[in-house]
């Protein structure tokens, strides 16, 4: 009887080692376990760096890491974080030579996950891939840090194709005339805890027009709102609507980009029509503020070599994201960089919204 | 406890503690971002809706005790083991991240095998107890964190 | 654009028909029915661990396990939910009505086999659904928007206080505290945090997967405990053979199950719905037009076939938005939809042209893994029914620690385990004062649905709650809605009034 249990554990065991066999590449560490054994005793929230000696040749080098990674993400799957991170995860396993597991939490426009991750055991195995949410969330009020909440693991993607999309209207003006004819009819679909409102504030004022918000959810519940008309306009990346513009079924009405996309040149800025709102969309990777730097310096490296791999960027292509790695001892910078203008659009949206 | 008084006693319970709920949910912040609905709106129709309902259960249960005549005594009913499976749970729960998820798994699962079994606990019992306890922990440790990379929760040693 | 096309189908098959392919699948149908078996964890668990191991197969290799994996843990289920009257999945609430009676009776073989053919019938019904008309069911389901997923969730609701064997009081109040519960957290759309004192873990809110354990699995260890301080611990013979339904009964249920299946379809096309609703609706709606009602719960087929049916059926569906319009319609298609994005394929409007090929393998995929979900759980049903001659003092801690690491895994937080033992606490009131734990789930799962939908519907409609009603679908819903509550109110009456006249009748 105990026999049948073990049974049947075993067979499901085997189950599973043909995966395991099938992946190729999932190797753990070998001596992973006596020194894992080892580590978690000093482990109460400080470092975990053991210098071990390596095979000739190498400086000396940590051993992290030694176990899986989780990723946390705070968006659900399949989304535009949700690709990103996986894309990280599927190539920097390869070089750190350890699983890493995609964890999708969803809700608070990402401060969830930003919070659990910013609170976890800064010893490298957690760590959180975000978009600029990361900094609207400060602005807007929903969490009280940004990106000083955490040891920066260095940005790999940019997205330059942030974009205004219509299904019912082909140009930004007809998007005014419509608003025009139907005050407050015209619906704009966002998700409404992160600033994209502030563009509506900003059409509103510029054009002296109406538009309606409704929250949307994320890109993919967007989508299917505007295929079934409930909202008239919305805001994506091409990378996730590639097909809807490519089949006709949704129109691009601006970039929201400093210059025209070289792959669209045919379509506006946001700034050339008259609406100053410029998307500084980036995908980044934060540990928690204590991590042993000696841990992010080996991330970053591993992390700017698989930018350079012409696979990874074939990969992002697909999903229209740019390839542009930068290290962490700039990406303070950028971010204030950001933050100015995003400090900008909230103080509109404000004075707009009373 | 009276059988007939049950329902006004968790009827008295609900209501109490969803007239809680209402006064605590006027602490809920009014922002901005929706001023139609507000995230206020809800939380209040639903504790209205079950403050009414439990108002009703009440009124029924009393009606139904004033029909009732007086019961003959019920079986006692024994709490013991009760007390001791939430409470080994419990402690099973405590300890995970202290002392390692596999060593409180060998421990909850003997425990709560000789909690949930025949009592006296004869000595095969304890040892065939002990034996799946060790066997089904090990098992799980192998499976996830070798074959399935899930993380359990850690502290000292596995 | 059609989705017919019989040398399509041909070719799609002749794709996957190679060892490698059929092996992967089997071994995801397999994980998938432990997965789905297992109190604790769930179908996305399941495809969430092995993505990654997919990112160097192609993506028809990928498919075929994640597809397994994906049908095997909807079905899995019920093996739990009849054995051992805990539901693996929330798939398989409803299968432990009716099910779980005719365990106790002995007929836990023939339960099993019921849900499996079932669960294969409903499986295999909404996949002709997903290739014949797709294209035009995924327009039609466009239509719907926030007012007509409001009115779904309220009539939903209302459906399961039938459910309550009893007292309709106590089962809407059941159902207002599972919603009570999805209020904890930070609120949607505008993430305000309510009710969470400060508590950071609070923030997430509670999780579907502890509410289970607690309510369900918990009462179960409390009961064995119990029982066998009586000396009441019995184990059960399991007659079982061939298919469990006689051509007879087979004919007798056709209905039922039809529109089982139908529901579980249509469901399935609705983004954001789920198995976990189909069960419970189709058990009410079967229960509801049955001839004979209070059968329901003491171990009729009936109940246990729209159960089964409605869960598998989500399946199908559920692919229909998925491989339409890229857009999932539950966590395990979410999975699904990262596995295609991975890949490089991003699905939409021009899947069937740019990757057909893929398209079809995964139908022919889809079909095969049904079946061999059918072949396995027979084959492995002498198994299940010897795993239940484990005593229950050993099975059951044995279970509650795999719910345990389920729960702690979703998240890495020792909070979600403690919720379960928050819930277990919930679920031994509710049990001790006669409440039905069954709504507590639907209200858990619609709460969020019913508000977010009910708030992005006001917002379209500036304010304007009439607009619920003008609109055709979400109208004539509501209506129907009101309608069945006023019929449940009157039946209730009515079932007092002739009580009172019966004089003595005490216990309702």
């Amino acid at each position: 009887m105990k026999k049948r249990a073990l049974g049947v554990f075993l067979s499901i065991m085997m189950a599973a080692s043909v995966l395991a066999g099938c992946s190729g590449g999932q190797k753990e560490k070998a001596g992973g376990e006596t020194s894992k054994a080892v580590e978690s005793q000093a482990d109460k929230g400080s470092e975990t760096a053991k210098e071990a000696p390596e095979t000739a040749g190498t400086e000396t080098e940590i051993s992290w890491p030694e176990n899986p990674i989780q990723i946390i993400v705070g968006a659900n799957a399949g989304g535009g974080i949700d690709t990103a991170a996986r894309l990280i995860a599927k190539y920097m396993e390869k070089e750190l030579g350890q699983p890493m597991v995609v964890s999708n939490v969803a809700g608070g426009a990402g401060s969830i996950a930003s919070t659990q991750v910013k609170d976890a055991k800064a010893d490298g195995y957690t760590m959180l891939v975000c978009h600029e949410a990361l900094l609207t969330n400060k602005i807007s009020g929903v969490t009280e840090f940004d990106y000083d909440g955490f040891a920066s693991g260095g940005i790999p993607f940019k997205v330059y194709t942030t974009c205004l999309l219509s299904k019912k209207y082909t140009t930004f003006d007809e998007l005014k005339e419509a608003a025009k004819a139907n005050p407050g009819a015209v619906k704009f679909g966002t998700e409404l805890a992160t600033n994209d409102t502030a563009i509506i504030a900003m059409m509103e004022q510029k054009f002296d027009l109406q538009y309606q918000l409704v929250d949307a959810g994320a890109v993919s519940d967007q989508i299917a709102a505007m295929m079934g008309d409930h909202i008239d306009f919305m805001k994506a990346p091409v990378g996730l609507v590639k097909d809807y513009v490519a089949s006709g079924d949704f129109h691009l009405l601006a970039f929201f980009n400093e210059e025209r996309n070289p792959d669209y040149p045919e379509v506006p800025t946001m700034k050339e029509l008259d609406v100053d709102f410029v998307v500084d969309k980036f995908f980044f990777c934060g540990f928690p503020k204590d991590t042993d730097p000696a841990i992010i310096e080996k991330f970053t490296k591993a992390l700017e070599s698989v930018c350079q791999n012409p696979e990874f960027q074939a990969d992002a292509k697909n999903v229209e994201y740019a390839v542009e790695y930068m290290a962490p001892a700039d990406t303070d910078a950028y971010f204030e960089q950001c933050k100015v203008r995003l400090q900008e659009y909230q103080d509109i949206l404000d004075s707009h919204y009373q | 406890m009276e059988k007939k008084y049950k329902d006004i006693i968790v009827g008295s319970v609900l209501a109490a503690l969803s007239v809680l709920y209402l006064l605590l949910s006027f602490q809920i912040k009014l922002t901005n971002i929706d001023r139609v609905v507000g995230s206020r709106m809800f939380p209040q129709i639903c504790g209205t809706i079950i403050l009414l309902l439990s108002v009703s259960l009440i009124v029924g249960g009393i009606q139904r005790a004033k029909k009732t005549g007086p019961e003959k005594a019920g079986e006692k009913r024994n709490y013991t083991r009760t007390i001791l499976v939430l409470g080994s749970y419990a402690i099973y729960i405590f300890l995970m991240d202290k002392i390692g998820f596999t060593i409180s798994s060998i421990l909850y699962l003997f425990s709560q095998m000789v909690v949930m079994g025949k009592w006296p606990v004869s000595k095969k019992s304890m040892i065939l107890y002990l034996m799946i306890s060790v066997a089904v922990s090990a098992v799980i440790y192998v499976m996830f964190n070798r074959v399935f990379m899930l993380i359990l929760p850690k502290a000292g040693w596995f | 654009m059609g989705v017919g096309g019989l040398s399509m189908f041909a070719e799609g098959f002749s794709q996957i028909m190679e060892p490698q392919i059929m092996l992967l699948c089997l071994a995801g149908v397999i994980l998938g029915i432990f997965f789905g078996a297992s109190p604790g964890m769930t179908s996305s668990m399941g495809i969430a661990l092995i993505l990654p191991v997919t990112y160097g197969m192609d993506i028809i290799h990928g498919m075929a396990i994640l597809l397994g994996i994906y049908i095997g843990s909807i079905s899995g289920g019920l093996i739990t939910a009849i054995l051992i009257n805990i539901p693996g999945t929330p798939a398989s609430v409803a299968t432990t009505f009716d099910g779980h009676p005719m365990a106790e009776r002995g007929e836990g073989g023939r339960a099993i086999r019921v849900g499996t053919l079932y669960s294969l019938l409903g499986g295999l019904f909404s996949l002709v659904i997903l290739f014949a008309i797709s294209p035009v069911l995924a327009k039609w389901a466009l239509r719907f928007s926030y007012e007509e997923y409001f009115a779904i969730g309220v009539l939903s609701l209302t459906l399961i206080a039938s459910l309550s064997g009893g007292s309709v009081i106590k089962g809407a109040i059941s159902a207002l505290i599972g919603i009570l519960f999805t209020t904890v957290g930070m609120a949607p759309v505008d993430t305000v945090r309510r009710f969470t004192f400060g508590i950071r873990d609070l923030d997430a809110g509670f999780k579907l997967l502890p509410l289970m354990i607690g309510v369900y699995a918990v009462m179960e260890v409390i009961k064995a405990a119990d029982a066998a301080s009586q000396e009441k611990m019995t184990v059960l013979s399991y007659k079982s053979k061939g298919l469990g339904v006689s051509g007879k009964e087979f004919r007798e249920q056709f209905r039922n199950f039809v529109v089982s299946a139908g529901i579980g379809t249509g469901i399935g096309i609705l983004p954001g719905l789920g198995a976990a609703i189909s069960n419970l609706i189709a058990y009410s709606v079967s229960k509801n037009t049955s001839k004979h009602p209070e059968k329901y719960g003491t171990g009729c087929i009936d109940g246990l076939i729209a159960s089964e049916t409605a869960n598998n059926a989500v399946s199908g569906g559920a692919m229909i938005p998925l491989l339409t319009m890229g857009i999932p319609g539950d966590a395990g298609t979410a999975m699904l939809l990262a596995a295609f994005m991975l890949h490089g394929i991003t699905p939409g409007p021009l899947l069937f042209s740019s990757h057909g090929q893929v398209i079809y393998a995964m139908f022919a995929i889809l079909i095969v893994a049904n079946i061999m979900m059918f072949v396995v759980q027979l084959y492995g049903l002498p198994g299940f029914l010897k795993l239940l001659m484990i005593p229950r003092n050993i099975l059951l801690p044995v279970v509650m620690v795999l719910a345990s690491v389920g729960a702690f895994a979703m998240n890495n937080r020792v909070f979600d385990v403690w919720s379960i033992f928050m819930f277990a606490l919930v679920g031994y009131g509710l049990s001790k004062f006669e409440f039905p734990p069954a709504p507590v789930v639907l209200g858990f799962v619609l709460g969020p649905i019913i508000e977010l939908n009910f708030r992005r519907g006001m917002m379209s409609s500036y304010g304007n709650f009439a607009a619920f009603f003008a609109r055709p679908i979400s109208g004539t819903v509501l209506v129907l809605t009101l309608l069945i509550l006023a019929y449940q109110f009157l039946a209730g009456f009515r079932k007092k009034r002739d009580a009172k006249v019966q004089n003595g009748g005490n216990d309702v």
